[in-house]
């Protein structure tokens, strides 16, 4: 997965583009240092558990639980993983580059 | 076997019986049978925990699948029927039943989880210890057929003169039909094979219909607790308020609800900041 991530972040850093990681590992101590040696870059909510607040608001069983939401704000895929994801991700970003008609 | 289905099997295996030894020893008078009954638990558990040792220090996917071939499963839902039958008309029975069933997504025995839940609906349908046996159904809808596990928890939630079956039953049918984990499983409905369009069609019919089936547990039953006293309390009302949510904020199409977070530098942000922009919201952690 992580891999994939920073591909895609690196790929679409101009682009309309943000990755939003929800992290269940501990606090923003524990995680700033898990962002470090994994060089994740990406914004982070600070959700401490399994049971956090969001984890529990978005009834987030498994992990990693994935959501890509268009730039006007609609669900428009859900786990989605990989290449499946980079290509979906590419295809709403042209999608909202796209004048409007 | 390849080793991503050894360790979903192990995971089942690990997961599979969510009640502890504590969950089955609330039943009083101590008697024989129910004497009987936390013992085999007791054993169970320990087969569970040798069983994650052994495969931890299995070196090769031979070895590992070596570890889960020689499991003592067969044994012990051997054990557990001729428990059921000894204590026939008794809690114990009813849980010895629902060991024999949950045991069966590790044995591969469709025939005895089908004469497990046969004997629960025929013979305990009454009884307020039927409970105890109704949350390991959906998982066991692989080997009963989904149409009859979900034609017995209906029955259940009709028939049960006691509100905490009803609610038990309530939760655990939309269980089965809210999550596409069960129903995606599922190629014929009556006998009749669906084809793609048919089969998306009848899966989101079924997550409407288990999405009721929660709504009703929380309108009427959300005092209800779990079975397993080992369970927080409230964690059949807090899943069911859960999959609700997601039913009807969290599906493709709809606008994603907002929320707020804090970064580890302490910043605070908002899902609304994005908009404006593709956002990939990831659930993720190490652990």
């Amino acid at each position: 997965m992580i891999p994939h991530e920073k591909e895609l972040v690196k790929l679409l850093a101009k682009e309309p583009f943000a990755l939003l990681g929800i992290n269940s590992d501990g606090d923003a101590a524990k995680l700033k240092t898990i962002l470090a040696d994994n060089g994740i870059t990406w914004r982070q909510a600070v959700d401490v558990t399994t049971s956090g607040v969001l984890a529990t608001k978005w009834n987030v069983h498994g992990w990693p639980t994935i959501y890509v939401i268009d730039a006007k704000g609609v669900i428009r895929f859900r786990d989605l993983r990989d290449d499946a994801l980079a290509d979906a991700v590419r295809g709403l970003v042209e999608e909202a580059k796209r004048p409007a008609k | 076997m390849n080793s991503w289905i050894s360790c979903c099997l192990l995971g089942v295996a690990l997961l599979a019986s969510p009640n502890s030894v504590d969950a089955r020893t609330r039943q009083a008078p101590k008697n024989d049978a129910s004497a009987e009954f936390d013992a085999l638990v007791k054993q169970l558990d320990l087969a569970r925990t040798k069983l994650q040792t052994d495969f931890e220090k299995a070196k090769t996917p031979e070895e590992q699948e070596a570890v889960l071939r020689d499991a003592p499963w067969t044994h012990f839902q051997t054990e557990f029927k001729s428990l059921a039958t000894k204590a026939a008309g008794t809690d114990v029975a009813v849980r010895a039943w629902n060991e024999c069933l949950e045991l069966s997504s590790m044995t591969n025995q469709a025939e005895l989880a089908k004469e497990a839940l046969d004997t629960l609906e025929h013979d305990y349908l009454k009884l307020e210890g039927l409970r105890f046996a109704l949350l390991g159904v959906p998982r066991a809808s692989m080997f009963l057929g989904f149409t009859r596990a979900e034609a017995f928890l209906r029955r259940v939630a009709v028939e049960s003169p006691h509100h905490s079956v009803q609610g038990v039953a309530l939760y655990a049918l939309g269980d089965l039909l809210a999550s596409p984990w069960y129903s995606s499983e599922v190629g014929e409905v009556d006998g009749v094979a669906l084809d793609a369009d048919a089969k998306a069609k009848w899966i989101e019919k079924k997550h409407a219909e288990g999405r009721e089936s929660f709504a009703r547990f929380l309108a009427q039953y959300s005092d209800v607790v779990p079975p397993d006293p080992s369970w927080p309390k409230d964690r059949l009302k807090r899943v069911a308020e859960g999959t609700l949510f997601e039913c009807d904020h969290l599906q493709v199409g709809m606008v994603a609800p907002d929320f707020e977070a804090t970064d580890v530098d302490g910043a605070k942000w908002k899902l609304a900041d994005y908009r404006g922009k593709v956002v990939v919201v990831d659930f993720w952690g190490f652990w």
